[in-house]
């Protein structure tokens, strides 16, 4: 989580090794409460959340490392404890040895399925095959593969992520119905991440009913995951944004110049003999030559003032903002720019996307999906170390001072190879952001992330 | 995917499940069929509407709403009438079996879901705990049996049609209309609304997949591993049920059985009773000797009760208080009586474990010449409030006192006569007279006796110049001169006579009432006794078997100064009733000695026998005897000798022994087969495939989770073809590895050697500049 956090815009390294770890306890895993006043706040926060999460009890009995599995009866199991009661009851009270007998067949049952449930979920070990990207709101499969190491079949499995009652995600089991020994087989879960952002799951949950569904015995294994929920796009138009099509209008006076292949044309006097294309003149019997194009003529760069739009210290508060930006950004990859994103938090440089591909996006996304509101400290939660933690949230706290004090924000470094074109987007609620530098366009969202108006600025081409 | 499709032909998961759960039902009614306590219309009904119900599935035509609630409606009305009826009758547990049957019939009809089958096993349960009240004979055993068997099967099988339904979405909670929402404090406070589910999309794995490989899950390999899950429960059962103390309060009921129905041993006995029961193989008692095994070969004679009084053509006794046999060393000695006497007589030791009878007295059947007895299996029976008591008449039958319905286990003691010479020299010289009341008692005639008995016997035994040498003449010319016969013929006004000097053949009882009155003419004191007679041996049980057909009819003569003592006038071929023969015999025995086994092990196992059990078990162990297959009624001391020169050991010094090495060599067995060598195929492979990818991720090249080998070929390839190349000979050969049929795969060299190839051109790549 940590490379992920200091590089946003790399995907996380892909996880090679098998899950054979049993359930760590947290508490033994996690340092001493550090002197930092700061990071003392967000460990006791993290210890608050996780009882929030799972309650009292279950959390005690998470860090259990005398019973590392968890057991869930249900209700055929309350059914037939309740009626080894009742009939133990009646046996002790009437001396009838048949109730005795019928007694012992219970317990004898239950004893067995106990046995047979632990018997059925040692010694298997699970791999992670999907990404690590998902889309926040959008179902994403996600492929387990289960090894049964032992000689002895496995029935009825299900897996899933270890989710500890975080309410941003939602995680669908995938099910394993019979493995044979000594054999792999495949278990389709799914995920829903509800928000856009860095998702944590504390690891992956095998469980079984096997062999009479009286209690569902899971074992935890300890291997964290992480993902992350890009924001999704939201659809819009460059007429919104006032661009027109001035991209391929600039786009068409450039052919010609430029190292990109734009089509075949005939030749005309004057034209490269390395231009012309030999092979389509013998096939059409006459010249034809290359045409060249510029990969991009227009730049711009998108400045996102990700405060916070409201009193809400919830990240989940800039989603629709986000999902806005990215709409923008993909527009004007669509109209031809080379797009870049600058943040109080990061930056990605300008680069255009001719073929489609959706690769500058994508970067864009990712740091999209890092983004916090500038002026509030990120959640306790936030995968980060605790020193670039610590110093965020001092970066928070520094913000809010400059805003009170009506000063400019500091946007993140970028420097661009041509002059372009700044698209301001801001909160029509936060008038009291003040920018550096002039923008050509000012487009004001509100909180939903709709756009409220667009505003042209004539100013001169400059990236801070 | 649809209901319709989910079952289309072919034997599924479901029809298993239904025949098991049919199964588990009708070994749960049998017993109660078998006991009889409903009569036999309940059953057969519930029978019929077992196999009408299979004509139809509920799962492909499923049950009208409509019909659902005629059905609550009629089975509501139902309990409705059980409360009535048995507030009337107060036969709750009949009534309550009815209703029982009812709900399960209900059940028949309206099976669609793993819920309602869950229901149909639980109905089963509880007709099977009802049999286990109403039937606790061996054919409970039987039935316990199959349950146990079908209830693996059952449950196993429920749980995969559970799963199958939540996977396939083919369960209530996708098929049926959600239910109303259950208000809470009896409608007080607003239902609870829950949360909306989440809507998921189709899953990767088509929900035909998994029906499908359900099928293949379930055969003859399944069920035969299921059933050898059954046997460890049944050892677990067999284990909770025996080391379960057995401290019940019995409240409201002691462990009984039915009794049996014996006939002539109540106050009178009519002439030619014992006629009728002389094909009756029942057992009513079991006799062994622990101390003299080979007795149980040679007949036993079990007395019970004595006649004095013949008047109507029958035998009528007095009504007599017992009373209570007083304890000496341990053991009831019964007044007046001689223990052994060197020279006279030896001491024999016979235990019998007598059934629950249905006589009124209560009679305690024991050989001639008992003079103590013990009781058996009664050291806690304090502890319950169960006491338990021998008694004796003035006129010397024994009766005892238990609990209604319940067995009993004794030892008597004998003083048999050591030579039939030297008894017969004995009571030639018995002198005196009897004492009045008694001489007066036991030699009253009947005012309408015919003369002609006085004659005969006066003709045969009037010369004889002793008591015994009368009774023996007439003892003789009985055996010899009449024959034996079960026809029953007799003339029914005077039976006796007819028997004497019509036919001249009858059975037992007729010898003996004969000779009773013809040494009465002669004023000797004689009197009539009904017992058991002979018995069969088995050499499963390696007991005697006493059955009813074995009751027999003898005489007792009174000598003065010694006693009564026993003549059997009856010929040879009538004193033990004709032994089985064959594969009948074969199957009688065992079937007897299975019962036995049953109803001392399980149905009347209590705190004694488990104490027992474990002193028992702990003397073999630490006696290292090789257990003999001995006799039911405990181990017997065949090696005496050497028992006493060893010091006996603490037996739960060795059962604490047993215990932790049992429990030591588990685990050591396990820890063994936990840790051994096991396939090292698949973790060297696998070091060297993680080798790989991580020459690959520091390259920059990293492959992904979701991409396959072939994918990073390809990815490779523009960069590195040489990389690329190896590293899709690789893939390939991973593929074949992973998924191609067992006489396709490479073998692991072959593989190895493409990971080595793929790693070495990768470790070759220049790092990917960022």
């Amino acid at each position: 989580m940590t490379d992920a956090a200091a590089n946003p815009l790399q995907p996380p390294p892909p996880t090679t090794r098998r899950i054979r770890v049993q359930w760590r306890d947290p508490r033994a895993v996690a340092a001493a409460l550090p002197s930092d006043p700061i990071l003392r706040a967000r460990h006791r926060a993290l210890a608050d959340l996780r009882r929030q999460r799972l309650g009292f009890w279950r959390s005690i009995g998470r860090s259990n490392r005398l019973f590392p599995r968890k057991l869930v009866v249900t209700r055929e199991g309350k059914w037939i404890i309740g009626i080894a009661l009742l009939l133990g009851a009646a046996a002790v009270n009437t001396g009838n040895n048949l109730l005795y007998l019928v007694l012992s067949l219970a317990i004898s049952v239950i004893a067995i399925s106990g046995m047979l449930s632990e018997w059925c979920l040692r010694e298997l070990e699970l791999l992670r095959c999907y990404p690590a990207e998902l889309v926040a709101g959008a179902v994403t499969a996600l492929r387990i593969e289960v090894f049964n190491d032992k000689g002895r079949p496995a029935l009825h499995l299900e897996v899933g992520e270890v989710t500890d009652g975080a309410t941003d995600v939602q995680v669908r089991d995938g099910y394993v119905l019979h493995l044979g020994p000594r054999e792999v087989g495949q278990a389709f879960g799914a995920i829903r991440p509800l928000r856009r952002g860095p998702i944590a799951t504390a690891g992956l949950q095998l469980t079984t009913g096997y062999p009479f569904g009286f209690a569902r015995k899971s074992r935890l294994f300890d291997e964290p995951a992480a993902f992350l929920a890009l924001p999704t796009v939201t659809p819009t138009d460059l007429e919104s944004l006032g661009a027109h099509d001035r991209g391929a209008t600039e786009l068409s006076r450039k052919v010609g110049q430029g190292d990109t292949f734009a089509g075949l044309r005939d030749a005309r006097p004057g034209d490269a003999q390395r231009d012309i294309y030999w092979k389509a003149s013998a096939r059409r019997q006459r010249m034809i030559a290359r045409e060249w194009q510029a990969e991009a003529n227009r730049v711009a760069v998108v400045r996102f003032a990700h405060v916070a739009p409201g009193p809400s210290q919830d990240p989940a508060a800039l989603d629709a903002a986000c999902a806005r930006v990215a709409g923008i950004c993909e527009a004007l990859l669509r109209g031809l720019f080379a797009v870049g994103l600058q943040t109080f938090a990061g930056s990605v440089a300008p680069e255009a996307d001719p073929a489609g591909r959706g690769d500058p996006l994508l970067r864009i996304r990712r740091l999209l999906a890092w983004l916090t509101p500038a002026d509030q400290p990120p959640p306790p939660q936030w995968p980060l170390a605790d020193a670039d933690w610590a110093a965020t949230v001092r970066a928070a706290y520094d913000t809010q001072a400059r805003l009170q004090r009506g000063e400019a924000l500091p946007w993140a470094p970028l420097t661009t190879a041509a002059p372009a074109e700044v698209v301001l987007v801001r909160f029509d609620s936060r008038d009291d952001v003040r920018t550096l530098g002039p923008c050509d366009r000012e487009i004001v969202i509100d909180a939903a992330g709709h756009i409220v108006r667009t505003l042209h600025h004539r100013s001169a081409h400059q990236a801070a | 995917m649809t209901h319709s499709a989910a079952h289309a032909g072919g034997w599924t998961v479901h029809h298993s499940l239904l025949a098991v759960a049919y199964g588990m039902v009708a070994a749960g009614i049998l017993p109660i069929a078998a006991s009889g306590e409903l009569g036999w219309l309940p059953p057969a009904a519930f029978v019929a509407a077992m196999l009408v119900s299979l004509l139809r599935d509920p799962r492909v035509s499923p049950v009208r709403p409509v019909t659902a609630q005629l059905w609550t409606a009629v089975l509501v009305l139902s309990f409705a009438a059980t409360i009535v009826r048995s507030l009337q009758d107060s036969l709750w547990l009949v009534h309550a079996m009815e209703f029982a049957l009812l709900v399960t019939v209900s059940r028949f009809f309206q099976r669609r879901f793993a819920k309602d089958y869950l229901q149909l096993l639980g109905l089963s349960f509880i007709l099977l705990l009802t049999g286990a009240i109403v039937q606790p004979g061996p054919m409970f055993a039987v039935c316990f049996l199959a349950y146990t068997v079908l209830t693996m099967w059952g449950l196993t099988l429920l749980h995969l049609v559970r799963e199958l339904e939540l996977q396939t979405h083919t369960g209530p909670e996708h098929l049926l209309p959600p239910p109303p929402p259950k208000r809470r404090w009896l409608g007080l406070l607003p239902p609870k609304v829950a949360p909306p589910p989440v809507q998921w999309p189709e899953l990767p794995v088509h929900a035909g997949t998994i029906e499908w490989r359900s099928r293949r899950l379930i055969g003859p390999r399944y069920f035969a591993a299921t059933s050898v899950l059954s046997l460890l429960v049944l050892a677990g059962s067999a284990l909770f049920f025996f080391l379960f103390p057995r401290l019940g309060v019995g409240f409201f009921f002691a462990q009984t059985r039915p009794a049996k129905s014996v006939v002539g041993f109540s106050t009178d006995a009519q002439l030619g009773q014992f006629g009728a029961i002389k094909s009756n193989a029942e057992v009513v008692a079991r006799v062994t000797f622990p101390d003299d095994p080979a007795r149980l070969l040679a007949g036993v004679r079990l007395r019970g009760v004595a006649f004095d009084h013949y008047a109507n053509n029958g035998w009528t006794r007095l009504k007599e208080e017992p009373w209570p046999l007083r304890y000496r060393d341990g053991k009831l000695v019964l007044p007046r009586a001689d223990p052994p006497e060197p020279g006279v007589s030896r001491a024999v030791r016979a235990e019998i474990y007598l059934e629950p009878l249905d006589n009124a007295n209560r009679v305690l059947f024991a050989p001639p010449g008992t003079w103590a007895v013990e009781l058996l299996d009664t050291r806690f029976d304090y502890l319950r409030g169960r006491k338990k008591s021998v008694m004796r008449t003035p006129s010397g039958d024994l009766t005892y006192l238990a609990p209604p319905d319940t067995a009993l286990h004794y030892a008597v003691h004998v003083a048999e006569p050591v030579g039939i010479a030297a008894e017969a020299k004995r009571l030639r010289a018995a002198e005196g007279d009897a004492p009045a009341q008694l001489l007066t008692r036991y030699t009253h005639l009947p005012e309408t006796l015919d003369p002609r008995v006085a004659q005969l016997a006066q003709k045969l035994a009037g010369r004889a110049p002793t008591w015994f040498d009368k009774a023996a003449a007439i003892e003789a010319a009985l055996r010899e001169g009449w024959t034996y016969s079960l026809a029953g013929d007799q003339d029914a006004q005077k039976p006796l006579e007819d028997f004497l000097f019509g036919k001249k053949s009858g059975h037992c009882e007729y010898f003996a009432s004969s000779m009773v009155l013809m040494m009465r003419t002669q004023g000797i004191p004689t009197r009539l006794v009904h017992g058991f007679s002979g018995g069969q041996f088995n050499p499963i049980g390696n007991y005697r078997m006493i059955r009813q057909a074995d009751a027999h009819s003898w005489v007792e003569v009174f000598f003065p100064r010694i006693g009564w003592r026993t003549f059997d006038p009856t010929p040879a071929s009538g004193q033990e009733a004709p032994p089985d023969t064959g594969l009948v015999q074969q199957l009688r025995h065992l079937a007897d000695g299975a019962s036995l086994l049953w109803y001392q092990w399980v149905v009347e196992y209590d705190l004694d026998r488990q104490v027992e059990m474990l002193r028992g078990l702990g003397k073999r162990v630490g006696q290292l005897r090789s257990p003999k297959m001995g006799s039911l009624f405990g181990g017997s001391s065949d090696q005496p000798a050497q028992a006493k020169n060893k010091a006996p050991v603490p037996w739960w010094a060795i059962a604490a022994l047993v215990a932790l090495a049992g429990v030591a060599g588990v685990r050591l067995a396990w820890v063994a087969w936990r840790d051994r060598p096991k396939v090292r195929v698949d973790r060297q492979v696998d070091r060297a495939v993680d080798q790989l990818q991580a020459a690959l991720h520091k390259r920059g090249d990293g492959r992904a989770p979701h991409e396959t080998w072939s994918a990073v070929a390809s990815r490779l390839r523009p960069r590195a073809p040489e990389a690329a190349g190896a590293v899709a000979e690789f893939a390939v050969a991973w593929n074949q590895v992973r998924f191609a049929p067992a006489e396709l795969r490479l073998d692991r060299g072959q593989l190895l050697a493409a990971v080595g190839r793929a790693r070495e051109a990768v470790l070759r790549l220049p790092t990917k500049g960022r």
